[in-house]
């Protein structure tokens, strides 16, 4: 008997709804013998199975169904040995099975080469869709599945400062209360700090800057980091009269030392100081935020000075044998509450959490941001899955008389499945391989938008994972696509092929189903379009505006004097008087000055005020301006046009009173009758006046900002700053003002290392890196949303037509113009495309809103925009929707209806 | 093919109602000639199978009648013992009597 069977109630069924003579086999039974049984063998053994229960039925129905169920379980293995032995018989048959795969390959090639159109456009779509989902995962992968800079991460926990007040969960932890920790935590086997270092490395040609860690001598042991070359610090080698010793990382070690051995022993001169190189630590440390760090020295602590109020330290701890992150987790907030108590002055509103490292390292909203991310392009991988499997249901109706003549000539439909199939899936490979090359491009292209600037695009590599991840998509993806059309294709009845067209679309439901499939696309293309279209024009308006002079032939370089060799203010002051000499003797450089702050790049320093006779409202804060110092000469090298009073001069030194130069707005501002040379002003809490002695044009300190800054100047031979930029115009390419540059610094001081030299208007370019990257990113998914829209409308008015076919040539042959036919299928498409456009004129009102607070220079329903894109996704989608119009023309209708 | 020299005791029940029915015989027949001759109730994929096997060897060969009604329209397939498939049934046939002439086993008879 079969599981599936109640023999009671069956027969009072059938008793009541037939009269038991015409009483069939039981239905169950019957079917499950059909899917049992080779196709060759189920005419004739259900036949007989059939005729047997008729026969026996006519005297007890009852014990025909017996029988019936009797013979079909003990048919079973027979049934199923038959396959077995129909399979052997294909392996020992001349067409070996390794033979039919090369011959299924082949002819999918010559398929899908005889079709170029349906290959080019499904791969695009596909290689398009594994592009952006490669790319993205290859994000997610390297920061999700992050490989930590530490062994058994899983018992390493970080101990991060919190102030809820400030709102910050994941800050920094001072020295003090690390030295105190670490006497009094139970939890951890050992706890280690780390911050970053900065130091002028010379004694190696050229001074150069390098950047690094300090960080004490326990983290490589704490970490279980070994070295790669030498050793890693030992204990004890960062107690403040230890010998100077360094530590290379690995990435700096290949570039800068060839990844010579012998580099251990040797010294290194960081800030003037000898240390000597024990070692290359291990390259998994170059992780995150560490990933540029070149040199790594032992830090020594104190409890003292800035040790006591300085929050710098990233703090890590390995817990205890038998200790949970939770149990330490408590000890460390037990602790942070006695610290609070101690130093209340610096450690009022903060206290320490532990935490597991990963969790803690690892963002949880970028996290989730990067999985959204994921989850929508793998829903186009999806959406290109239905445009693909649509395509490919109009060809398989295309090529339903092909298959019904190879299945009339005896072609097994399982063959013919796994031809359809190997077609999907080399359309789908073609498309992976294509994928990844995108993919990669991707990756490079965004990384080099964004200047650098973004640390996930330099993490994400093409690994192992990622090429595992994009095999599995391109796997699954023709299952996805190409089995239905392929079963549908494949299981035409032979006869009912070759004598009428088959009129089966899948229903009303499948219809639509497919209408709602494209009309969402067009509604999320246009939605993204929508956006792509705002921010590109905010960010169009915001680089095109004028900042207040002209940053295109300007050069800057930034020099730092370090504290060792200049330690008085008298020193700084002649280097940088010297260097403005040296540089303004080059030929090509001219209007030499300097600037602690790059307009439109860096923001120069916030400082409350106190203006001589101006009545401060009592209900306003305290007048704030941004101070820049500069040298002589900074007005005429960015072009600021002095408009009352004078400029810097000679006589502005140390000795002279001090004095300012404020822009217009701040004269405007402050002083708006009278005028503001002569008057004065101070900064809060001090007791010196600053007279003001010119006023200059407006500058703008940022492109995202729309007034003009609150700018106010003092000469650096007053306020000499160890950082500043040299500024000066060029008459020639960059490329060859530099070198000079060089020299002309290294004239003043051969140790002193010269920063990036590059163009004011490039400088600009890397502060909003970044955001042009994340620009370029919605760009692409707009142009691609588009695509993948005017695919799923071809694709789905392509089945339609061929659906249609047989109608279609009546209608011409009865002597329909063919623009009446035409416009009866692009209609079809129109209204498609019209519910679409509608949803998605929503969706994107909806979305620009969320960015009105973002965009500068452009309205967020910028009505130009929610025409325009509207216009030219209709555009696109129309000319898709025509392709299917036309080839239904175009047919000839004694063709088509001769496949009626 | 040592396997394939003698026949198994089903193969030689269902050759021999194919050619007891003498160009009638197709599954449902079979089925009836060797319930109501031995009273064993076969199975309909057994003898299929048996069938199928037997073909291959050569021992008897099959076409396609016409579909009835009471068939559901399915097809009936008709075989026919073919001259090797008789040779191979007398071998074993002679085979086994010459086994058996003049034994006596103790439980004789009553299989």
């Amino acid at each position: 008997m079969t599981p599936s069977e109640h023999p009671g109630r069956d027969a009072s069924q059938e008793q009541r709804d037939d009269p038991p003579r015409w009483a069939g086999p039981p239905r169950w039974s019957e079917r499950l013998l059909t899917a049992a049984l080779p196709w060759q063998y189920r005419d004739e053994q259900l036949g007989d199975l059939s005729e047997g229960f008729r026969r026996r039925a006519r005297s007890d129905e009852r014990a025909a169904r017996r029988w019936y169920r009797s013979q079909v379980v003990r048919s079973l293995p027979s049934a199923i040995r038959l396959r077995f032995q129909l399979s052997r018989d294909a392996e020992s048959s001349p067409g070996s099975s390794m033979d039919s795969i090369l011959q299924d390959v082949r002819f999918a090639f010559r398929s899908l080469v005889k079709s170029p159109g349906f290959a080019v456009v499904a791969t695009t779509t596909l290689a398009l869709a594994i592009g952006v989902n490669t790319a993205i995962f290859s994000i997610v992968n390297s920061i999700v599945f992050a490989d930590l800079p530490m062994d058994d991460s899983e018992e390493v926990a970080l101990v991060r400062g919190v102030n809820a007040e400030l709102g910050i969960e994941q800050g920094s932890v001072t020295a003090a209360d690390f030295l105190d920790l670490r006497e009094r935590a139970r939890s951890f086997t050992a706890l280690a700090a780390l911050t970053e270092g900065r130091w002028v490395l010379t004694g190696r040609g050229s001074p150069e800057r390098v950047q690094g860690l300090r960080m004490t001598a326990n983290t490589p042991s704490t970490w279980q980091l070994p070295a790669a070359a030498g050793r890693a610090f030992v204990e004890g080698e960062d107690d403040p009269g230890a010998p100077r010793v360094a530590m290379l990382t690995h990435g700096y070690w290949e570039d800068r030392f060839g990844g010579r051995a012998d580099v251990v022993g040797e010294t290194l001169v960081l800030d003037g100081l000898e240390h000597t190189v024990v070692g290359v630590a291990h390259p998994r440390l170059e992780f995150a935020s560490f990933i540029d760090a070149e040199v790594i020295v032992p830090l020594a602590l104190e409890r003292t000075g800035a040790g006591r109020t300085d929050r710098n330290l990233f703090v890590s701890g390995r817990l205890a044998p038998g200790v949970t992150h939770e149990m330490a987790g408590e000890e460390v907030q037990r602790i942070s509450r006695d610290l609070v108590n101690e130093r209340p002055e610096v450690n009022r509103g903060w206290s320490l959490s532990s935490g597991p490292v990963r969790e803690t390292m690892i963002n949880d909203d970028g996290k989730t941001i990067l999985l959204l991310l994921q989850l929508t392009v793998g829903m186009v991988i999806l959406i290109a899955c239905a445009n693909i499997a649509n395509m490919l249901l109009a060809r398989a109706t295309a090529r339903g008389r092909e298959f019904a003549v190879r299945a009339a000539l005896g072609a097994a439909r399982r063959r013919m499945i796994r031809q359809l199939l190997t077609e999907s899936l080399i359309v789908s490979i073609l498309s992976a391989a294509a994928g990844l090359a995108i993919a990669a491009g991707l990756n490079r292209l965004l990384f080099a938008i964004s200047a650098g600037r973004e640390v996930v695009f330099a993490m994400a590599k093409l690994d192992g994972r990622v090429l595992g991840f994009t095999l599995l998509v391109s796997l699954v993806a023709p299952l996805l696509f190409g089995l239905v059309p392929a079963l549908r294709a494949s299981g035409v009845g032979a006869s009912a092929a070759l004598r009428e067209r088959g009129s089966d679309d899948g229903g009303r439901s499948g219809r639509r189903m497919r209408a709602v499939l494209v009309s969402t696309q067009v509604a999320l293309a246009l939605s993204l379009m929508v956006v792509a279209s705002i921010l590109t024009q905010a960010v169009w308006y915001m680089s095109s505006r004028p900042l207040g002079f002209d940053p295109a032939d300007l050069v800057t370089v930034r020099l730092d004097l370090p504290v060792n060799t200049y330690e008085e203010p008298d020193d700084v002051r002649s280097f940088f008087e010297q260097a403005i000499e040296e540089v303004a003797t080059i030929p090509a450089m001219h209007s030499v000055s300097i600037v602690d702050a790059l307009p439109g790049v860096d923001f120069a320093s916030l400082r409350s005020v106190e203006i001589e006779g101006y009545e401060q409202p009592a209900d306003r804060a305290a007048p704030s301006v941004r101070v820049s110092v500069v040298g002589r000469g900074y007005f005429d090298a960015l072009g600021l046009e002095v408009q009352r009073g004078r400029s810097f001069s000679s006589v502005d030194g140390p000795e002279s009173g001090p004095v300012a130069v404020v822009s217009r707005r701040v004269a405007d501002r402050y002083w708006p009758d009278e005028g503001a040379v002569g008057r004065r002003f101070r900064t809060a809490g001090e007791e010196r006046w600053v007279e003001v002695v010119g006023v200059v044009s407006d500058v703008r300190s940022s492109t995202e900002v729309e007034e003009s800054a609150l700018a106010v100047y003092v000469p650096h031979a007053q306020e000499p700053g160890r950082g500043m930029y040299v500024v000066g115009r060029t008459t020639a390419e960059l490329s060859r003002a530099a070198p000079g540059l060089r020299e002309a610094v290294w004239a003043v001081d051969p140790d002193q290392p010269v920063g990036t030299i590059r163009t004011m208007e490039r400088a600009q370019y890397e502060r909003y890196a970044p955001n042009y990257a994340l620009l370029s990113l919605f760009v692409i998914f707009a142009v691609f949303a588009l695509v993948m829209a005017s695919v799923g409308i071809y694709g789905v008015m392509s089945y339609t037509v061929s659906q249609r076919r047989g109608e279609i040539g009546l209608r011409m042959a009865l002597g329909a113009e063919v623009a009446t036919v035409r416009w009866m299928v692009v209609s079809q498409g129109i209204r498609l495309l019209a519910v679409g456009i509608a949803v998605g004129l929503g969706a994107a009102f909806l979305l620009t809103r969320l960015l009105a607070s973002l965009v500068v220079g452009v309205s967020p329903t910028d009505p130009a925009t929610f025409v325009g894109v509207p216009v030219v996704l209709a555009t696109v989608a129309l000319l898709a929707n025509m392709l299917p119009a036309r080839r239904a023309t175009r047919t000839d209708p004694a063709t088509s209806l001769r496949a009626e | 093919m040592p396997r394939g020299e003698y026949l198994g005791e089903f193969e030689q029940m269902v050759m021999l109602a194919v050619a007891r029915l003498r160009g009638a015989a197709y599954g449902m027949s079979i089925l009836d000639e060797i319930r109501e001759r031995t009273g064993a109730d076969v199975a309909v994929g057994s003898v299929y199978a048996a069938l199928d096997r037997l073909e291959r060897r050569g021992y008897v060969t099959s076409e396609v009648g016409d579909p009835t009604p009471e068939r559901g329209g399915r097809a009936k397939r008709f075989f026919t013992l073919e001259p090797a498939g008789a040779f191979a049934l007398t071998r074993a046939r002679s085979a086994l009597d010459a086994l058996w002439d003049g034994l006596e086993l103790p439980t004789d008879g009553t299989a």
